[in-house]
């Protein structure tokens, strides 16, 4: 009997869409109600009672400066599919236990979906577009406040300011999200038990920007090209008790920076090609950077005085044997540079990076006394480095052997009596 | 025209710059190749492009300057240019010669080598020469030739001209940014900044290594300290000012050269 009245209600429902008043069919839908939404409604729509609403190409169009749709004080609401336009805020969440946001498109708005006080919230597939303008004139893709046991999936988010900005959350999983052209990929702060995986950070200012944090695991993340003037892959700010695990960090300024950190493990991650592979900054000596892969990297570390504790990484430009067959080298790896430490001091020489003077100073290094008891890593790993051959490109090939010929017929030529 | 003909065929026969060919080659091949083969492929400012950078600014200058400094000399001291300037010749026509046959000489050393890494690096997947790097090349040819001429001017006899250009690529290459670096020590961040960016006009290997990072977009590896002088240069404004001033790296030391040359003709 109760199944026959829920579907008698839900045909009832769906035959309202589309005609009449959005806002008329949510307050007068009962709670827990189905609504089907078709074509472009304009307004600001609250929903204060359980409800799933489902758009069937279905647009939101805030009118002025609020948002196109507020579910304030209550529970159990499904909003899905539908394309946000609005001028500030797209959809705001206040006070809300369980909901699931997802499918959501919004294009050309300050922030796209924000969370305030709420509970169980699932923000998944969505896809939030900011606009060109600079960083400080823009908003948030996702903006989560002052909330417990969040799910942010597989969104993608472009162009805002914080791909996904978490303040004072408690527990969070952030995975499989993609942010792109932002300031910061995804930018926690006071937030605790946060774990951040599969996440694909590229072309931001900074990718994964963790800012006092006690309590915190980000794995299997990618963060690329963020080599703007203060780009960095990773930042870790005020942070306590974090693991950072088998992440891929490359091709960007700074790859990791660690700034006044307490227990902080760093392991079986991938640096590659960075300008600066890591730079630390007032990292207690608990702290760990074990079992990673410098590849590539212009400068390997970068500290202040107080160091950072490496052990058995594997860089590709240690120049040790293992000759006991450990598979670590008989003698320590030193990726202590002079000039990398009067860059943390004075970020004027940074001028000088990888210039022809710094990297005959750099060889000189190696040899001074400084050099052995500072950013040291006494076991370095010694890996099998794979040689990239990737088959034959005859068309280069042949252009090659084709210039070299008329170089040395015209260098003939020209030196004939 | 048939001064430089001559001069190019000298240059060419020279062991000298076949030997500095083969050397140049030589290692510039077995570093791109090493490094194509160790490094994953990037687009941004990594390792590899530091070495291409800096092999560049360390053989080219070095071998530019002591082959064509010795050339200007080596008239000089055996009285080739007296000889010289029985024909009808002017000293305007010889400095114009002696850069135009370095230019071309190195441009032919350069292409030898680029051509080998091509090649080998066929047969490693491919390599790629970035435009930019192709163009700080000739920059640099040019810039280094025009240096070379006037230091053979300046001195008396191909030793003094070897010593002389010697002194001036450690001088370029080294020198200049360890005494910034040593200011640095002394001075707020502020003025070393300043005096840095005074040092990139005044210095053409930090010019052509600026004009580098500039145009193949990775000015961001300098740091924030000088954000305001790569947001100028990378204007349209800044883009002709590069290029003036490269230019006038040319033109300038070849007028000196000229002059120079004048007037140590008249004194004698």
């Amino acid at each position: 009997m109760r199944k026959i009245i829920l579907t008698l209600m839900f045909w009832l429902t769906l035959s309202l869409s589309a005609s009449a008043n959005l806002q008329q069919q949510i307050d007068e839908a009962e709670p827990g109600a189905t609504i089907e939404v078709t074509g472009e409604h304009s307004g600001n729509f609250l929903i204060t009672k359980p409800l799933t609403l489902i758009g069937k190409d279905a647009t939101l169009r805030a009118t002025g400066m609020k948002p196109a749709l507020t579910i304030d004080n209550t529970q159990d609401v499904i909003i899905d599919n539908f394309k946000v336009i609005a001028n500030q805020r797209g959809i705001v969440v206040k006070d809300v236990d369980n909901a699931r946001i997802v499918n959501i498109a919004a294009s050309d708005m300050l922030i796209g979906i924000q969370l305030h006080r709420s509970k169980n919230i699932e923000l998944a597939y969505n896809s939030i577009e900011g606009t060109d303008a600079h960083y400080a004139k823009k908003g948030n893709g996702l903006a989560l406040f002052q909330s417990e046991d969040l799910h942010v999936h597989h969104n993608q988010i472009t162009k805002v300011q914080d791909g996904i900005y978490i303040e004072e959350i408690q527990g969070i999983h952030v995975h499989d999200n993609t942010v792109t052209n932002s300031r910061y990929g995804t930018h926690f702060m006071y937030s605790d038990a946060g774990l951040v995986e599969n996440n694909t950070y590229e072309r931001n200012v900074t990718g994964l920007m963790v800012m006092m944090v006690d309590g915190f695991t980000a794995r299997y993340n990618t963060s690329r090209y963020h080599n703007e003037m203060n780009g960095s892959g990773v930042l870790f700010y005020d942070v306590k008790n974090a693991t950072l695990a088998h992440n891929t960090i490359s091709e960007n300024r700074l790859g990791l920076v660690l700034q006044k950190c307490d227990t902080v493990r760093i392991e079986d991650n991938e640096f590659l090609v960075n300008q600066t592979a890591l730079e630390a900054t007032r990292v207690d000596d608990v702290s760990l950077v074990m079992n990673n892969t410098f590849i590539g990297n212009i400068l390997t570390a970068r500290s202040d005085k107080e160091g950072v504790t490496l052990y058995a990484n594997y860089y590709d430009d240690y120049n040790g044997i293992d000759a006991d067959g450990d598979r670590y080298g008989d003698t320590p790896y030193t990726a202590y540079s002079s000039f990398g430490q009067w860059m943390v001091r004075q970020p004027a020489y940074q001028y000088f990076v990888a210039s022809p003077s710094v990297e005959l100073l750099t060889v000189l290094d190696q040899q001074t006394p400084v050099a052995q008891h500072m950013l040291v890593d006494d076991k370095p790993q010694m890996i099998k480095n794979e040689a990239h051959m990737m088959g034959i490109n005859y068309a280069q090939a042949l252009l090659g052997g084709l210039l070299l010929m008329s170089t040395l017929i015209v260098w003939r030529k020209g030196s004939k009596r | 025209m048939m001064f430089i003909k001559l001069e190019w065929k000298q240059m060419l026969r020279s062991r000298w710059m076949q030997m500095v060919g083969v050397l140049f080659t030589f290692v510039f091949t077995a570093i791109v190749v090493i490094q194509q083969m160790a490094l994953p492929e990037t687009e941004g400012f990594s390792r590899q492009t530091a070495s291409f950078l800096n092999l560049l600014l360390f053989l080219l200058p070095l071998f530019i300057l002591t082959i064509g400094s010795m050339s200007v000399a080596s008239d000089i001291e055996s009285r080739w240019l007296s000889l010289l300037k029985t024909y009808p010749l002017t000293m305007r026509h010889y400095i114009l010669g002696k850069f135009i046959a370095t230019v071309f000489a190195f441009f032919l050393i350069v292409i030898a080598a680029f051509s080998v890494v091509l090649l080998l690096g066929g047969f490693l997947g491919g390599v790629t020469l970035p435009p930019v790097f192709i163009f700080i090349t000739v920059a640099s040819i040019f810039i280094f030739s025009a240096l070379s001429v006037v230091v053979g001017v300046i001195a008396k006899t191909r030793l003094y001209a070897l010593a002389v250009a010697l002194i001036i690529w450690s001088l370029l290459l080294l020198l200049i940014s360890y005494a910034l670096m040593a200011i640095g020590t002394v001075v707020a961040g502020h003025v070393l900044q300043k005096i840095t960016v005074v040092v990139i006009h005044l210095n053409p290997v930090e010019w052509l290594r600026f004009g580098y990072l500039l145009f193949a977009e990775q000015a961001s590896v300098l740091g924030p300290s000088y954000f305001d002088l790569i947001a100028f240069y990378n204007s349209t404004l800044g883009n002709i000012v590069y290029f003036a001033v490269t230019i006038a790296w040319v033109i300038v030391p070849l007028a000196l050269a000229r002059l120079l040359i004048t007037r140590k003709g008249k004194e004698a």
